[in-house]
């Protein structure tokens, strides 16, 4: 990896690998410090009837506890540690929903949602390095893009949601979406 | 055009990698279904279209580490608290060991190998354990049949539909929004021609007529908002038919 040097370091992924090979509950305990809270606060964030503290504690529960369980299929040269964990919540707090709403569906949300999969070679790129970029960028966009972007990935809201809580047009919600998801991604450095 | 709107194309370079999906989702889709927003049936179209097209599994990544970035500059203040990681040692603890790798996809039906067309997504499989002849075929017209599937969320229809070769379907208006994923052989109609992978959306009050080619049966999936109408010369007969594969 020639661009090791240039790379900031996951300082995640080891612990990870750590659980992973040895079952080393230090480094699952300093895991948990860290994104405990983030799922906490992820899981609060959720614009739904169900969200509560007991549902967000509940969501840190079981999301720690697959990361417990399948760190040995966290793969750091796909993603990075907090990328990972990302998925792992984002589809706890799908499954969450799915049983308050009592919807029942022979597929697991891990089948539409499919989270440790074998890595694409067109994907395959340096991933911590991409997650300071976009946290970089992020900083810097307009006001009104971030907060519809956090609207849309962390409140867990619908373009037509934010659309009618906001009094916007759909149209405008979906192109301010479309332009800072570009400025982000321009932001990663195997852009075109 | 407005459907333009609905059907990214990616940039002729990308298209060179991946020469057979031409007709992508939106980027609005890609985020709501990496945000998780996305209803179960609307996402079931996007994972299968993600398993035709390279590219858009580039942009989910891409989308995903976004999404990653937002949950890591959380306000992350709120205490946490600190029966909830006893409560995780004591879940974990039973055998202090994570589980061994388990082979994916152990499923049942290990009697008959069920008839899959080729390269059938794997995220329908669970939906259509016996293949696609095992289904509920619905003969709608002489030329097309719609199997439903499982309801997977509470408004939305799932259903493959399959034209046979040149069946042609008359013009029709979909009373709801319609996507549709191509998996096997190949349509046309007044915007273009489909092939495998691609993701096409109707809205309310787009007619269209489709034509399958000459050369093979069609199979899509076909997850719809409410019933489709029939416009044409037969839709009095083919509307109580159509009506009758939304009754649930």
């Amino acid at each position: 990896m020639p661009e090791k040097q240039q790379a900031v370091k996951d300082e995640w992924a080891p612990l990870l690998a750590k659980v992973a090979e040895n079952q080393d509950r230090q480094a699952f305990t300093r895991l948990f410090a860290h994104f405990g809270p983030k799922i906490k606060a992820y899981g609060m964030s959720l614009n739904s009837m169900y969200t509560s503290v007991e549902m967000a504690d509940e969501l840190v529960q079981e999301v720690m506890i697959k990361v417990w369980e399948k760190a040995r299929y966290f793969k750091p040269e796909k993603a990075s540690a907090s990328t990972w964990i990302f998925a792992i919540a984002r589809n706890c707090r799908i499954d969450y929903l799915r049983k308050m709403k009592r919807i029942d569906s022979p597929l697991r949300v891990e089948d539409l949602w499919p989270v440790s999969e074998e890595p694409d070679p067109i994907t395959t790129l340096n991933q911590s390095r991409n997650e300071q970029s976009i946290q970089s960028v992020v900083n810097t966009l307009p006001r009104e893009q971030a907060s519809i972007l956090r609207a849309i990935y962390v409140e867990g809201k619908t373009h037509s949601e934010v659309a009618s809580q906001n009094n916007l047009p759909l149209g405008t919600v979906k192109s301010r979406v479309r332009l800072a998801i570009e400025k982000l991604r321009t932001g990663l450095p195997n852009h075109e | 055009m407005n459907k333009a709107t609905t059907q990214r194309q990616h940039t002729p370079l990308d298209r060179m990698a991946d020469n057979m999906t031409q007709f992508h989702p939106d980027t609005h889709w890609l985020a709501e279904y990496v945000s998780g927003s996305l209803p179960e049936a609307q996402a079931l179209c996007i994972a299968t279209h993600l398993e035709f097209c390279p590219q858009c599994r580039a942009d989910i990544n891409a989308l995903t580490e976004i999404g990653a970035s937002l949950f890591s500059a959380t306000d992350d203040t709120t205490p946490l608290n600190p029966q909830v990681l006893d409560a995780v040692w004591q879940s974990i603890t039973p055998d202090n060991n994570p589980p061994p790798a388990v082979a994916i996809q152990a499923e049942s039906h290990p009697t008959s190998v069920p008839a899959y067309p080729d390269s059938f997504p794997r995220a329908l499989r669970k939906l259509i354990p016996d293949g696609t002849s095992g289904l509920p075929w619905k003969n709608i017209g002489s030329r097309l049949s719609v199997a439903k599937l499982h309801r997977i969320d509470a408004e939305r229809d799932v259903s493959l539909h399959r034209l046979q070769p040149g069946g042609v379907v008359s013009d029709h208006d979909h009373g709801g929004r319609e996507i549709t994923v191509v998996l096997s052989g190949s349509f046309s109609d007044q915007n273009g021609q489909y092939h495998p992978g691609d993701f096409l959306v109707r809205e309310p009050g787009e007619t269209h007529r489709p034509t399958a080619s000459e050369d093979n049966e069609c199979i899509c999936l076909a997850v719809c908002d409410a019933p489709v109408k029939f416009t044409g010369l037969f839709s009095r007969l083919l509307n109580p038919l159509v009506a009758l594969q939304h009754r649930h």
